[in-house]
């Protein structure tokens, strides 16, 4: 099957990577460009595509880092997803990759972008053809999936320069970027609002506006989504920030200097986002198999109306958006948190164990690296009897609450989404602590300057 | 996502799409050619509308 696969990896171009080592200022430049870039192709809007199409996914449309109705409908949804498949093939050893082998990291970066094309092919297909896109008529169906394969496929190279010559990744930065857009017009939007006409949109200008007309202002629609989103950043924060450090010497008996030259920090969200990104998406495919069962007269899993699911399992497993289902339907956000946060807990532990994070894992790269616990002997066996009083628990921990954190956020409205907050602080709280690993690495007088100033 | 080598601790944390050093052996392109591509495919995408 390689044999086969390599003449068309030969042919799908590549970013090159840099020759030389990049300047700050250089990441800055290429971080800033395809940012605008980015922005810039969200504004796209598709051409054939009904005025009256409902996005069905509005609230994992900021996870996904698409911008519904443009070219960027689907925004990073293949690139991700194909990833996470390639990822649970090869750790599921389905495909038989050893990912230390050079020639099989670049199969599996090669597959991993032709997935991806094919995902986006894919997507557009049957948003289009299952009538999540709506087309002005049949004649636009080509059209429309066109447009979106080429939004695709852009988002795909374009995140590979910001993966080569930027900050951090292109997927986790649109990811930021589309959710603080998001925020910034919820919260500020001058403009008159469509539903209030008069009233401007953002939260805080239309609660200033109705208090200054002596009307007395919804707090649960103006207050409550800023209070929360305030709420969950500074928790991600506290929580990214919280580690187990693990000491460690150089092995062999001697110590350079006095005490531990160093630690191994375990994040206590040690499988990060990831449990409620994988959470998320099964969730929103259950919606998207309802429709099609819907479509062909089946609704087993029950109705939906206007892109909205109604009734049956899709019904109870949407995200409750707002404080109000809390005593219209007690019993629906009940099964859909024990729902979440079950699901989160067993994909922060499929996660950890399928892509190599595991205490075994870890303890057998430490030990190669001639590393050793002070106090301990250093045997492998000693690290991973180590390794494994942490890193399950955290997994777990880390897991039940990340995905707690997403439930509460989505059930106050929280400007961005549960999903969409937590991923973003996440993603800023990482690109900030590899900005200012750059600056301790690469202390260049340019640098400086541009840091002094 | 942290760039890899062999005096790199192992990563302290999962993270969302896995890059890997190594390349293909498809052309490559300069991230130059990228932006121009994007803009290209964008205008062409804008003009879709007055061609028919």
């Amino acid at each position: 099957m390689r044999e086969k696969l390599d003449p068309i990896f030969s042919i799908i171009p590549e970013v090159k990577r840099p020759e030389y080592r990049q300047t700050f200022k250089e990441k800055l430049k290429w971080t800033g460009i395809i940012l605008i870039l980015y922005f810039f192709l969200g504004q796209i809007p598709l051409y054939g595509l009904s005025p009256t199409a409902v996005d069905q996914f509005a609230q994992l449309r900021a996870v996904i880092a698409g911008n519904f109705g443009s070219i960027l409908t689907l925004g990073i949804g293949p690139i991700v997803s194909a990833s996470i498949i390639l990822q649970l093939l090869v750790g599921g050893k389905l495909l038989k990759l050893d990912l230390s082998r050079h020639e099989d990291k670049a199969f599996f970066q090669g597959t991993q972008k032709l997935l991806a094309i094919i995902f986006t092919v894919f997507e557009a297909a049957i948003l289009v053809l299952t009538g999540a896109l709506t087309p002005l008529s049949s004649a636009f169906t080509g059209i429309l999936i066109l447009q979106m394969t080429i939004g695709g496929v852009l988002i795909i190279f374009l995140d590979e320069v910001v993966s080569k010559w930027g900050f951090g990744s292109g997927v986790g930065l649109f990811i930021a970027a589309g959710v603080s857009q998001q925020i910034m017009v919820g919260a500020f939007n001058p403009l008159p609002s469509p539903a209030q006409p008069g009233v401007p949109a953002g939260r805080i200008p239309g609660f200033l506006y109705l208090l200054a007309t002596g009307q007395s202002p919804d707090i649960q629609y103006y207050i409550i989504p800023i209070l929360a989103l305030i709420f969950v950043f500074l928790i991600v924060v506290y929580a990214e920030s919280m580690r187990v450090e693990i000491p460690l010497t150089m092995g062999g008996g001697k110590r350079w200097g006095r005490g531990p030259i160093g630690k191994y920090p375990l994040r206590f969200v040690y499988a990060s986002n990831m449990p409620v990104i994988l959470t998320s998406a099964l969730l929103l495919n259950v919606q998207l198999m309802a429709n099609v069962f819907q479509k062909m007269g089946h609704p087993i899993l029950g109705e939906v109306s206007r892109g909205q699911a109604i009734s049956g399992i899709a019904y109870l497993l949407t995200p409750p958006r707002s404080i109000d289902i809390l005593y219209l339907d007690p019993f629906k956000v009940i099964f859909y948190a024990i729902v979440f946060i079950g699901f989160s807990i067993l994909f922060a532990w499929l996660w950890i164990e399928i892509s190599g994070l595991g205490p075994r894992e870890v303890a057998k790269q430490l030990y190669q690296m001639g590393l050793q616990i002070p106090g301990f002997r250093s045997t492998k066996k000693q690290f991973e009897r180590i390794l494994k009083r942490y890193i399950p628990p955290l997994t777990i921990i880390g897991g039940a609450f990340v995905g707690f954190l997403a439930f509460i956020a989505d059930l106050t409205g929280a400007l961005g989404g549960g999903t969409g907050v937590l991923l973003t602080v996440g993603i800023v709280y990482r690109l900030y602590e590899e900005i200012a690993q750059e600056q301790l690495m690469d202390m260049h007088p340019m640098l400086r300057r541009f840091l002094g100033e | 996502m942290a760039k890899k080598d062999k005096k790199t601790l192992p990563p302290s944390g999962a993270g969302l799409v896995r890059y890997f050093e190594e390349e293909t052996k498809g052309p490559k392109l300069t991230p130059e050619q990228v932006v121009a591509m994007s803009i290209i495919l964008a205008v062409f995408c804008l003009l879709l509308r007055f061609s028919g």
